[in-house]
């Protein structure tokens, strides 16, 4: 079984309207200020955190890592080979912003080992950036695409669908670009509104209107045509990806494997051998985190843990493997699993496949991922 | 017994009766004016809140007058129509009655359907005027219509305040003075009849006697006629406030009465107790069971609580013998209770009990009265659930039961009641105009339309100036329908109705546009239909929600998807499903409001 370390960089240049995630804006991030914090956490979870070598993919995500800048991020890179030695063996993934994809940051990310970067595009339409209030435009987008590529990186792109005015056209567009770009995994999203977010605000003055589920489910369907057309697996409700090319990091989730996550609102999981999952999440916000605010945890028996991976498996769209799920969750059968999946294959969002060997969302059904999930967790 | 009187207070809603009975205690001595409650002899908690009475009760006052010390029994007795046959037993157990009427509102419904019920029971009346102290008080208006609508002589009425007190000592003395002192014979063998009955949690059944001849004494093994029950009295005694025992109470005296009675249900209003070796008692009153006319379902809003649900029906039901309850299943509601009610006021305030002292939460269905389908063989049986209503062509013919509905309406309102009268179906029986400027129409009409927000309606209309009062007048043969509502196709039982064939259409339409609003978009299209049988009347659909879906999952942060997906769920809970269709339980409140 392999585990994954995912290092939360809460820095951002400046807040998207829609984004109520933990990061700090506008001031020259406090580099070692934040390496200090890490290190003192990485001390402080002691055995979890004591080898690097077990630590199979790296993450790093924000926030916007790549707001430390070139030197920045050599620096973070540097002290997790010192800490975590020989961690990242499978795949190491920094989160960067298209306005920061320049020759510099993308060289020094591949001078410190780094394979992949997930390029936050979203659109390449300027006037959709606009309405999202991001800081790059469409040609900064390409230009970073290309440059990941002479670097030897590869790249996942992000798009958001469903921001006002977006067409199915130029979605189409935005997947044509990402793909002629190089990009060889995709996540979709929906545009989701945080409540605490600046976006309802700029809708009671008039200047947003909140997205509309039709249009987006529409959008979200025109995006899966438009991604397999061209090869794509859909394999993840959010993610497609070219044979060999899927997020290895992200994979750990959907597999009920652990991870280890550092920085404010770091998410961590660990399983017992009964199936047993304590979860950790870390206090939001740099400074709580830094003053060493205590860890929000849930502990979930072997049952309870079970209910929950019957669901985050089922995220994967090409099926929860049931050997490995009873593997990993020993108190339940797969009697348990007929039963627990009863009414939503009787709904027609379910379904059997290999004769028994998988279980999984019927194809078109993953828009309803939620509803299933609310159900199965009931 | 020349030193006795026992009187009633009669009037319509809110025009004075419990305060009046305050004002009456505090001046005999009973209540000082630290007992600063509010009428005093309101005692449940709905009662207080919502400032009516629901349960009779009686005091004893001392009243001292040239020289004679009085015995004074007040009886409180309930106002609503929902009521009347309570009120007729309270009646009987007096020989007097204030008629009390308020200054500024003039004679309503109640004030005459109470009159004529004391009249049938042979009471002295004295018309006493209320709230003089009011600003538009209008005294000399309210006697000329108290004169031309009931033709009482009101030379000798009574003005008073119950609020500030003025006239009460004059009130006093007309009760001993006009009211007669009561017949009856002390050394006849005991029979007393039953005024009213509750249970109290220390004492078991409690019940209110007028004693007509003979004594009663602790001790004394008594029947009761119509159960042909026995029992030993316990404890005799009056209420002055508080209850206090006597040794005996004596023909003439009211007062109380236990004995190791379990249940309300064995010591019903109106029964006559007599000694129980007295084979050739005759009832004081002929006795009548009180039938439930308005019968709704019941369902816990969360299936584990249905032992509950069954619990607190059985206590509710020790206290008040004229719900009646018996087990239903619904497809969309699970398992609950059909619930038989004296009225719409019995409907709510069982309900608001069982929500507010059992703590339960609970869903009520639509009200339905109790109809007659004749079977082609001639057969014929009760139906008080639209679900079990047979199809168009499964029976022969049915017949609803009819009120005589009396209503009371300033003239300008006049043209808007008729015409609400006319669409609910009624046929007018009388019109007359004892004053200028209010009418008194009289109306038959089926008792479903008045259980339907009829009385809403009147209210509204009228501005609030129109009273309504009813009697039963038997059945009559009607065109009816059931009229169902579909999800999917699926018949929701729990919503189906009995309508008249002409309002079919109408009511079908206005119920899918009503569980249009209430069903939220699902993974599917919804489709809502009204249907006779077979024949789809109305329909409409509720487009299906394209997606349910939130992509994103930060950095594995999985407890918190969680919990979002968990906080979903939690709103579900308040969904019950038919077929593969979610139905928020507010639709099932919907129908109430159809009109
Ligand atoms: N100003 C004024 N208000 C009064 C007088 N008598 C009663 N009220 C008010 O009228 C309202 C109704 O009084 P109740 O004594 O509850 O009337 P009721 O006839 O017992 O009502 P039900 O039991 O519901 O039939 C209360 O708000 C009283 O305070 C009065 O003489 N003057
Ligand atoms: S969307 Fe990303 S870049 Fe924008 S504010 Fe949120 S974390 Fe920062
Ligand atoms: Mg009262």
């Amino acid at each position: 079984m392999s585990r994954g370390l995912y290092i939360h960089v809460p820095f951002c240049a400046r807040a998207c309207p829609y984004c109520d995630f933990d990061f700090v804006v506008g001031r020259a991030p406090d580099l070692d200020g934040y390496l200090e914090g890490l290190s003192r956490e990485a001390d402080q979870r002691g055995e979890e955190a004591a080898s690097g070598r077990r630590f199979a993919t790296v993450y790093v995500g924000g926030g916007t890592p790549s707001s430390l800048g070139a030197a920045g991020l050599s620096a973070l890179m540097r002290w997790i080979e010192r800490r975590f030695p020989g961690a990242g063996g499978d795949e190491i993934t920094v989160e960067v912003n298209p306005e920061h994809a320049d020759m510099r940051l993308l060289g020094a990310l591949a001078a410190a080992g780094v394979g992949r970067i997930s390029m936050g595009i979203q659109t390449f339409e300027d006037a959709g950036l606009r309405e999202l209030g991001r800081a790059h435009s469409g040609a900064e987008a390409a230009v970073g695409l290309q440059t990941a590529r002479t670097q030897g990186l590869r790249v996942s792109s992000d798009l958001i669908v469903g921001w006002r005015g977006q067409t199915p056209t130029s979605l189409r567009d935005d997947v044509a670009r990402a793909i002629d770009g190089g990009a060889e995994h995709v996540s979709v999203y929906a545009l989701t509104i945080e409540e605490r977010s600046a976006w309802p605000k700029l809708v009671r003055r008039g200047l947003r209107v909140l997205p509309d589920d039709d249009h987006q489910a529409e959008l979200l369907v025109v995006a899966e045509e438009a991604l397999t057309a061209a090869g794509f697996t859909h394999y993840e409700v959010a993610s497609y990806a070219l044979g060999g090319a899927q997020a290895r990091h992200n994979m750990l989730y959907w597999t009920w494997q652990e991870y280890l996550g550092l920085g404010p609102s770091g998410s961590s999981a660990r399983y017992a051998r009964d199936g047993s999952v304590r979860r950790r999440t870390n206090a939001r916000g740099l400074a709580a985190w830094a003053a060493g605010a205590p860890p929000e945890e849930v502990a979930l028996g072997p049952v309870e843990a079970a209910i929950e991976g019957l669901w985050v498996g089922l995220r994967r769209l090409t099926g929860l493997e049931v050997e490995d799920f009873l593997a990993r969750f020993p108190a339940v059968d797969r009697g348990w699993i007929e039963r627990r999946s009863a009414s939503q294959r009787a709904r027609g969002n379910l379904e059997w496949a290999e004769q028994g060997r998988l279980l999984r969302v019927v194809a078109g059904r993953w828009l309803w991922h939620d509803s299933i999930g609310a159900d199965l967790l009931g | 017994m020349s030193a006795i009187r026992s009187f009633c207070i009669i009037a319509h809603i809110d025009h004075g009766k419990s305060t009046l009975a305050d004002r009456l205690m505090e001046a005999t001595g009973l209540l000082t004016s630290r007992d600063k409650t509010e009428q005093y002899l309101d005692r449940m908690d709905i009662e207080r809140e919502r400032g009516i009475t629901i349960k009779a009760q009686a005091v004893r006052m001392r009243h001292v007058h040239e020289g004679v010390e009085y015995e004074l029994n007040l009886i409180d007795t309930p106002g609503h129509v929902d009521f009347t046959y309570e009120v007729s037993r309270s009646l009987a157990a007096c020989d007097g009655a204030l008629l009390v009427v308020d200054a500024t509102q003039g004679v309503e419904a109640q004030t005459l359907a109470n009159l004529y019920l004391a009249l049938d029971a042979g009471l002295e009346i004295i018309p006493v005027i209320n709230k003089i102290d009011l600003p538009s008080a209008d005294p000399d208006r309210v006697r000329e219509e108290i004169e031309e609508t009931i033709g009482l002589d009101t030379t000798d009425a009574l003005l008073v305040s119950a609020k500030t007190g003025i006239g009460i000592e004059a009130l006093l003395t007309a009760i001993i003075e006009r009211f007669p002192a009561p017949r009856g014979d002390r050394d006849a063998p005991m029979r007393a009849l039953i005024v009213d009955s509750w249970w109290d949690a220390y004492r078991g059944v409690i019940s209110i006697v007028r004693v007509v001849d003979g004594r009663m004494r602790p001790g004394d093994r008594v029947r009761l006629l119509a159960t042909g029950k026995t029992y030993d009295v316990l404890d005799v005694g009056a209420f002055a406030p508080d209850a206090l025992s006597y040794p005996e109470l004596s023909a003439g005296e009211v007062g109380y009465l236990t004995a190791n009675v379990k249940e309300v249900a064995d010591s019903k209003v109106g029964d006559t107790v007599a000694l129980a070796d007295d084979a050739n008692a005759v009832p004081v009153l002929g006795f009548k069971e009180v039938q439930p006319m308005v019968f709704a379902g019941v369902f816990p809003s969360d299936s584990v609580d249905y032992p509950a649900l069954r619990d607190a029906l059985s206590k509710l039901s020790l206290n008040d013998a004229s719900v009646s309850w018996e087990p239903e299943s619904s497809s969309a509601l699970g398992f609950g209770y059909r619930l038989g009610f004296l009225g719409l006021l019995h409907m709510e305030i069982i309900q608001e009990r069982l929500e507010r002292e059992y703590d339960l939460d609970i869903i009520t269905t639509a009200p339905s009265v109790k109809y007659q389908i004749y079977q082609r063989d001639g057969s014929m049986a009760l139906i008080d659930n639209p679900a079990k209503m047979p199809d168009p062509g499964g029976f022969d013919f049915i017949e609803e039961p009819m009120i005589v509905a009396r209503i009371q309406v300033p003239e300008e309102f006049l043209g808007a009641i008729i015409k609400l009268c006319q669409d609910r179906r009624g046929v007018q029986v009388d019109l007359k105009f004892p004053t200028a400027r209010r009418a008194h129409l009289t109306y038959k009409l089926p008792l479903a339309e008045i259980v339907f927000g009829f009385y809403d309606q009147l209210k509204s209309i009228s501005r609030g100036y129109a009273s309504l009062d009813y009697e039963m007048a038997g059945y009559e043969r009607a065109d009816l329908v059931r009229l169902d509502l579909l999800v999917n196709g699926e018949r929701v039982d729990a919503l189906s109705l009995i309508t008249h064939r002409s309002n079919a259409f109408a009511r079908g339409r206005d119920l899918c546009s009503k569980m249009k609003e209430e069903i939220p978009p699902q993974q599917f299209e919804v489709a809502i239909q009204a249907a006779i049988g077979a024949k789809i009347i109305a329909r409409t659909n509720v487009k299906a929600l394209r997606k349910n879906v939130l992509a994103k999952c930060y950095g594995g942060d999985i407890s918190r998807k969680r919990k979002l997906l968990e906080k979903q769920k939690r709103g579900k809970k308040r969904l019950k499903a038919v077929g593969n269709v979610e139905i928020p339980q507010s639709a099932f409140h919907a129908i109430l409001k159809l009109d």
